[in-house]
């Protein structure tokens, strides 16, 4: 039963056990009912649940258990922490299958020392060896039995088939040989056969559960407690309890609990576990904080913004988690064939087995231990294995990184792709362009232009109207009302002050509206272009008033990760709907192979459709807000996050820091994990394929057979978990 | 001799042939309904059973699993179409919510793929 109540303080959730039927739902929510105190009660019977309303503020926790368990059912309240009681079921589990094998490895040791050390043959020591071997296989091999049972009641087989059949085998063969007819008995086969395979399953959990740790420690980066202020005095409470506008309160060294805004104090903060920035951040008043990161030497005062499955840390778990539940294409091929391996396994043994028998005439005993090592040698699970692990731990090491891959496609896209498409604001560049040059006609003057041009733009949300309108405010300049404002998208702004249209863009909106631009300014406009910056003309009744150059600044790390990219032959493109000279000028700073320049917006996604047309896959690189159509057409998007918003809907991959490098490390990643795939499928497919004519053939004896097949798996695992080790 | 070993191989193979081909014809359980939804119940113990449900387009579909094992290979179910992993404690049941928008034969799997289910919607 899934334990996750949900806490408030006039409704709780119960988990019940014991209910059957509809019928039993009904019954329980119609007790409840009755139970003074309470107001509602629904019970479904599919989750297994009792969802109770109160009268008061207060649970009335023993009354509802008490009331369920009155007509034979049982109500209880989940645990708090579901990753921890997992956890903790799965380490016990593991101690089981530990103390499995040991005792198996004890009850088989005797067997073996009897039979290939002492070689003693007489009737006492077959007898202790078959009491031996019967405990062995029938206790702690009783699971493969049951498996095969059920298994075999739903009309197929499994690999407890394989053991269960393959281990009694030489068992009731030895039993025979010891009991009622003349022959060579092999106990330690069947006995060994099983510890190994118990060993295998124990090996397998401990590096499974490895592979899967990256949610375990994401989980285990939250707080406990926030510290609060409520009614006016400072009070610890648990993290459940913080609700958005909460004012907390944070000391140097601690947790940061939530997601929030500071709003007085200065610190510097590690935000290395989410983004994987490894140098702590400097955070002031109004800048973002982000819950789970660690706060270094101030306290600071912050409020909370985003609290539960909304912050970022829980975004960031989300992604984990879908992507290590999906597959990558390639796995579609391991589950077709694990679909039909374990019957075609045991069609092949029989035909080992009469082969041996019936057409070479071999002596029943060779025919035995051929089909038996042909039943156990089979190993169809490391196929099974090659993908997922991979993926989690090569997702797990990217979220470790502020890299989030959203799954195995995203994976085994990222490996092809042979072009990648930047684009230019926010991506390559800071995003924050700033006024660099103001330009006035004749009979202007440059306030008088910054005025017009920051009431126009400060309607627009253009990131280089911001830069216009803080400029504006620098200069403390006054803005003026504006009437029939109107957005040209992928031109610029357009509206009346005091009864003048004004029209403030690119060179195609003064054009479109008919203002002549003279040789002078073409040629300023030439100069200021060439320079990398976006030049903005301000016009009205088809003149030219003046011009507003903005520069965005290249950010640090843009150049470094062209140039990797380059290194790793993938062709780096520009895409941006400056006009073709600043954005050529951009391009030849960073190194960038091509340009598309002039692109409107919503023609980003076109162009990345023509370039898929030569064959070859590409991806997108963007902020993931007005590029979202020209990421979904790429093959594979990636998405620039701000690190407090993770744009998580858009593209396959999501970089948590806003730095270029991380596509590098996405990519590298990629490969990595596909490579490892690749490997353990090679390898999965080798073994089976090589393994299962060498036991046909009678070169290897059952019980190595065995070892060899739960080594296999593991050995799968671990190939998987060197993932770990890939350094950037 | 080696006529009777010739006869069984071809007896070996034509069961193996008529395995694959009842595997491939297998029906599906229908769910059992209430509140609208479609709800079935699959015991995973060195299967799952039943590994082939049927249900319809359009409501939501419900399925409790309950294992009763505590073999690892079955600790996790996953849903790759939904993008849902579970983990399922040995014991305990554990439901899984699917909202379906399309008709199609989908399929749930261990970690590994040793334990394998579909869902066909029509």
């Amino acid at each position: 039963m899934s334990k996750k109540n949900s806490v408030s303080a006039a409704k709780q959730t119960y988990n019940i056990e014991g209910m059957h039927c509809a019928s039993c739902a009904l019954l329980i929510e119609n007790n409840l009912k009755n139970v003074a105190g309470i107001k509602k009660a629904t019970v479904n019977f599919a989750t297994q649940k009792a969802t109770v309303e109160f009268d008061g503020d207060r649970s009335l926790d023993e009354e509802v258990v008490s009331a369920v368990g009155k007509i034979g059912y049982k109500a209880f309240l989940g645990s708090d922490d579901e990753a921890d009681e997992n956890y903790k079921r799965r380490e016990k589990e593991i101690k089981k299958e530990r103390n499995l094998f040991l005792l198996s490895l004890v009850l088989t040791l005797p067997v073996v020392i009897l039979s290939m050390i002492l070689v003693d043959k007489s009737f006492n020591s077959k007898v202790v060896q078959s009491i031996l071997a019967g405990v062995v296989q029938f206790f702690i091999g009783w699971r493969f039995y049951r498996g095969t049972y059920y298994a075999f009641k739903n009309g197929s087989a499994n690999m407890d088939t394989l053991i269960a059949v393959g281990t009694s085998a030489a068992y009731f063969y030895s039993i025979a040989a010891t009991y009622f007819i003349e022959g060579e008995i092999f106990y330690e086969t069947s006995a060994l056969l099983i510890t190994f395979v118990v060993l295998g399953k124990w090996l397998e959990a401990r590096v499974k559960g490895k592979a899967s740790e990256a949610i375990k420690k994401l989980l285990g980066l939250q707080a406990k407690t926030a510290r609060v202020i409520r009614d006016g005095a400072e009070k610890d409470i648990p993290l459940k309890e913080v609700v958005v506008g909460d004012i907390i309160i944070v000391r140097p060294g601690e947790k940061i609990p939530v997601d929030g805004q500071i709003l007085e104090g200065y610190s510097s903060v590690d935000e290395s576990m989410i983004s994987g920035e490894s140098l702590p951040l400097e955070k002031k008043a109004e800048d973002f904080v982000i819950g789970a990161t660690i706060n270094k030497t101030g306290s600071f005062k912050f409020r909370a913004t985003k609290i539960g499955k909304d912050t970022v840390l829980a975004q960031i778990i989300k992604v984990v988690e879908e992507a290590q539940s999906s597959k990558a294409p390639i796995q579609k091929f391991a589950d077709l064939v694990s679909g039909y391996f374990v019957p075609a396994v045991v069609a092949l043994a029989l035909i080992t087995f009469v082969s041996w028998f019936f057409l070479a005439n071999s002596p029943f005993l060779i025919a035995l231990m051929s089909f038996t090592a042909v039943l156990v040698i089979a190993c169809p699970c490391a196929l099974g294995l090659a993908t997922p692990t991979s993926i989690m731990v090569g997702t797990g090491k990217g979220a470790e990184n502020g890299i989030l891959i959203k799954g195995g496609e995203a994976l085994e896209v990222a490996n092809k792709i042979k072009v990648i498409v930047f684009d230019k604001t926010g991506t390559l560049t800071k995003g924050q362009p700033e006024v660099t040059n103001l330009i006035v006609g004749e009979g202007w003057e440059e306030d008088r232009l910054l005025q017009i041009a920051a009431s126009l733009e400060k309607l627009s949300e253009h990131p280089l109207a911001e830069a216009v309108v803080k400029k504006a405010k620098t200069e403390k300049a006054e803005f003026l009302s504006v009437n029939n404002f109107q957005a040209v998208p992928g031109h610029g702004v357009k509206g009346d002050i005091g009864g003048v249209s004004y029209f403030l863009g690119n060179k195609k909106l003064s054009e479109n509206n008919g203002s002549v631009i003279g040789e002078k300014e073409i040629g300023i406009i030439a100069n200021l272009e060439n320079e990398g910056k976006t030049v903005m003309h301000l016009t009205a009744d088809s003149k030219l008033l003046g011009l507003i150059a903005v520069a965005d600044t290249l950010k640090e790390t843009s150049k470094e990760a062209i140039n990797k990219l380059q290194q790793m032959k993938i062709r780096t493109i520009m895409i941006t709907g400056d006009n073709k000279r600043t954005a050529e000028s951009i391009a030849r700073q960073l190194g960038i192979d091509e340009v598309l320049a002039e692109v409107l917006p919503e023609d980003k996604a076109k162009e990345v459709i023509k370039l898929q047309q030569s064959g070859q896959k590409v991806a997108m690189v963007g902020d993931g807000i007005n590029d979202a159509p020209a990421l979904a057409a790429s093959n594979l998007g990636i998405v620039m996050g701000s690190g407090t918003d993770i744009a998580i809907e858009a593209g396959g991959i999501v970089l948590v820091k806003n730095d270029l490098r991380d596509v590098v490390k996405a990519i590298k990643l990629s490969k990595a994990t596909m490579r490892k795939i690749k490997q353990n499928m090679f390898w999965a497919l080798f073994y089976n394929s090589v393994g299962i004519p060498i036991a046909a053939l009678g070169l290897l004896r059952a019980e190595f057979a065995g070892l060899a097949m739960a080594l296999s798996s593991v050995s799968v695992v671990l190939n998987s978990l060197l993932l770990k080790r890939i350094k950037f | 001799m080696k006529i009777t070993g010739l006869i069984l191989i071809l007896l070996i193979i034509a069961a193996f042939c008529l395995w694959v081909w009842k595997t491939k014809r297998k029906k599906g359980t229908e769910p059992f309904k209430e509140d609208g939804a479609q709800i079935f119940n699959i015991l995973v113990k060195g299967v799952y059973s039943p590994d082939v449900l049927r249900a319809k387009l359009g409501k939501k579909i419900w399925i409790n699993f309950k294992r009763e094992e505590s073999a690892d290979c079955s600790r996790f179910v996953n849903f790759p179409d939904w993008h849902i992993r579970k983990e399922l404690p040995e014991g305990e049941i554990v439901t899984v919510e699917l909202s379906v928008d399309k008709k199609g034969v989908f399929t749930f799997t261990c970690d590994m793929s040793m334990y394998q289910g579909k869902l066909i919607i029509e």
